[in-house]
């Protein structure tokens, strides 16, 4: 159909939960004091205990997540832990950032004295830090590992073979001239 | 030995793109068992939204005219970089005039290959996603081919877990999409902009449109300068007013940096920071290191921007020169694009957030 305002062509794919309207949860009030009540809401009645810690906790509070029926304070320290995966909004790429610094500068050559080091410390110090959600794979954790490790093998063959190198007299003495020695024929 | 467990996440066909050269990310669509996830990462980072297949309401796809404009946009540039490299080959010496014509053709070809994949990828669209609490876009879903493809597969999920419409229920979601349908103008249920709120008294949105004006008219300015010191007009006034034209570029992107609220403006306007100042930064070096150099090779001689400026290898500022004025012409197209949603928007009637607000909304 198109859309009343530009015209533009316009489909749309309905669920069944497009006619659901969304509904409140209210928790009961104790009646009787003899009933347990909920941890965060003393006044209001506890329905579930929470599975992970064990606190009583009432219908407002009570969070299903994963199969398990979790009270507030466990899902907020589960999701800073990292343990509940499926609230994680966003992860950072270590090793995506050390193939970067791994990569990149090799263009320039004489940023990889800088970078080179910093991928490596990157890949050793959060080898075991949570990798991409939808693709895990570790291969940019190696490529920058052995990419960064060969920079710097390389570096100091560089700097071994600066230092052994015989030195050159840049300047001669005035009145001196520097010349090779001539060999006599014969 | 143990069987591989299976992935949990299986992509989606398509792939998105938000934010522009320096600020890209990219964005794609995954599907796990229970919900479908959508990834949008930089080259570092990821940020991950969820959407449950139970908490689904509709998934709208529009189709947009983006891939006729951008096909026309390239097709244009190509003319303009085929005439731009006949006009200068025709003005040098003939060894050097197919040189011209070979990388201008080369530079064309780039330009019309682009179009012909735009044109073979097909129409475009924008899709969105509905739940009981938001819209959200989905811009990996900008082809009607590919999001077609993945719509098939997400309407199959979805329907697994809530199941196929009742007889009645049917008839009341065409009863409602009817009802938007055969009377635009009154108070609806589905809400465009439901995560935009309704300005503050006193506190107006930022109205770009002068700034984008401005900035465009500086960029074709420089654009225009760029060319013609490519044909040989680069006297003291035109170096100058590029000078001119180009603080003015800076300064104008990063007010708009430091006032704009939408993500791809700002993307925009980071960029043009960001190439402003790179092109800055290279001039600036090119002036000092071009003075000290010319005023070794001619001593006593007070030098200035035209001296510095005429002691550049011809290749090189043709390149660089056509390289800049490439990156104006676009940026000003893409400032035009902007100007013109912002008319567009002033145009219409307030019937957003305002109005829904007030209506009797059955989610």
């Amino acid at each position: 159909m198109p859309c009343p305002s530009c015209a533009s062509e316009v489909r749309a794919l309905v669920f069944p939960a497009f006619l659901n309207h969304l509904e409140s949860t209210s928790a009961e009030a104790i009646l009787d004091e003899t009933e347990a009540s909920c941890f965060y809401h003393p006044a209001k009645k506890a329905t579930v205990a929470c599975e992970s810690c064990g606190r009583f906790i009432c219908a407002l509070c009570e969070v299903e997540l994963e199969g398990s029926r979790l009270c507030p304070q466990c899902l907020e320290s589960g999701k800073r832990k990292g343990k509940l995966t499926s609230l994680e909004g966003s992860r950072t790429l270590y090793n995506s950032l050390a193939l970067v610094l791994a990569v990149v500068p090799i263009f320039t050559v004489s940023l990889t004295l800088i970078a080179a080091p910093i991928a490596l410390f990157i890949c050793l110090y959060y080898r075991n830090a949570p990798r991409s959600l939808v693709r895990p794979g570790r291969w940019k954790w190696w490529l920058a590992l052995i990419l960064s490790t060969l920079q710097i093998v390389g570096w100091v063959f560089f700097f071994v073979h600066l230092a052994n190198a015989p030195h050159k007299p840049h300047h001669n003495a005035p009145g001196q001239t520097h010349q090779a020695p001539i060999h006599s024929k014969g | 030995m143990a069987a591989k467990s299976p992935k949990p996440y299986v992509k989606l066909p398509g792939r998105g793109r938000r934010g522009w050269v320096l600020t890209t990310s990219f964005t794609s669509l995954w599907m796990a068992t229970d919900h479908l996830m959508q990834v949008e990462g930089t080259r570092i980072s990821e940020d991950y939204k969820r959407f449950y297949f139970k908490d689904i309401k509709a998934i709208i796809m529009r189709r947009t005219r983006t891939w006729i404009t951008n096909t026309w946009i390239l097709l244009g540039l190509a003319a303009l970089f085929m005439g731009l490299f006949a006009l200068i080959a025709f003005n040098v010496q003939p060894l050097e005039r197919i040189g011209f014509l070979v990388v201008g053709g080369c530079i064309a070809g780039f330009f019309l290959l682009c179009a012909a994949i735009n044109v073979c990828l097909g129409p475009t669209c924008i899709c969105h996603l509905r739940t009981p609490v938001q819209q959200e876009e989905l811009p990996s879903l900008s082809r009607i081919r590919t999001a077609t493809r993945a719509l098939k597969r997400i309407r199959q999920a979805v329907e697994a877990v809530q199941g196929p419409f009742g007889p009645n229920e049917r008839a009341e979601a065409a009863a409602l999409i009817a009802q938007y349908e055969v009377f635009p103008n009154a108070p609806v249920a589905i809400d465009p902009h439901p995560t935009s709120p309704p300005p503050l008294p006193g506190n107006a949105p930022f109205d770009s449109s002068r700034w984008q004006i401005g900035l465009v008219a500086a960029l074709l300015a420089t654009a225009i300068l760029e060319i013609l010191s490519v044909i040989g007009i680069r006297g003291a006034l035109a170096l100058t007013l590029n000078q001119v034209a180009n603080l003015a570029i800076g300064g104008i992107s990063i007010a708009l940096l430091a006032r704009l609220p939408r993500h791809a403006e700002k993307a925009a306007a980071w960029t043009r920071v960001a190439v402003w100042g790179v092109w800055f930064a290279v001039g600036g070096i090119y002036g000092i290191v071009g003075g000290i150099r010319y005023g070794m090779e001619h001593p006593g001689q007070q030098s200035d921007i035209v001296k510095i400026m005429g002691m550049l290898p011809k290749t090189y500022f043709v390149t660089m020169s056509v390289a800049a004025a490439t990156y104006l012409l676009w940026a000003a197209l893409e400032g035009i694009a902007l100007v013109q949603t912002e008319m567009r928007k002033a145009s219409q009637p307030p019937t957003s957030a305002a109005t829904s607000a007030t209506t009797n909304d059955p989610y």
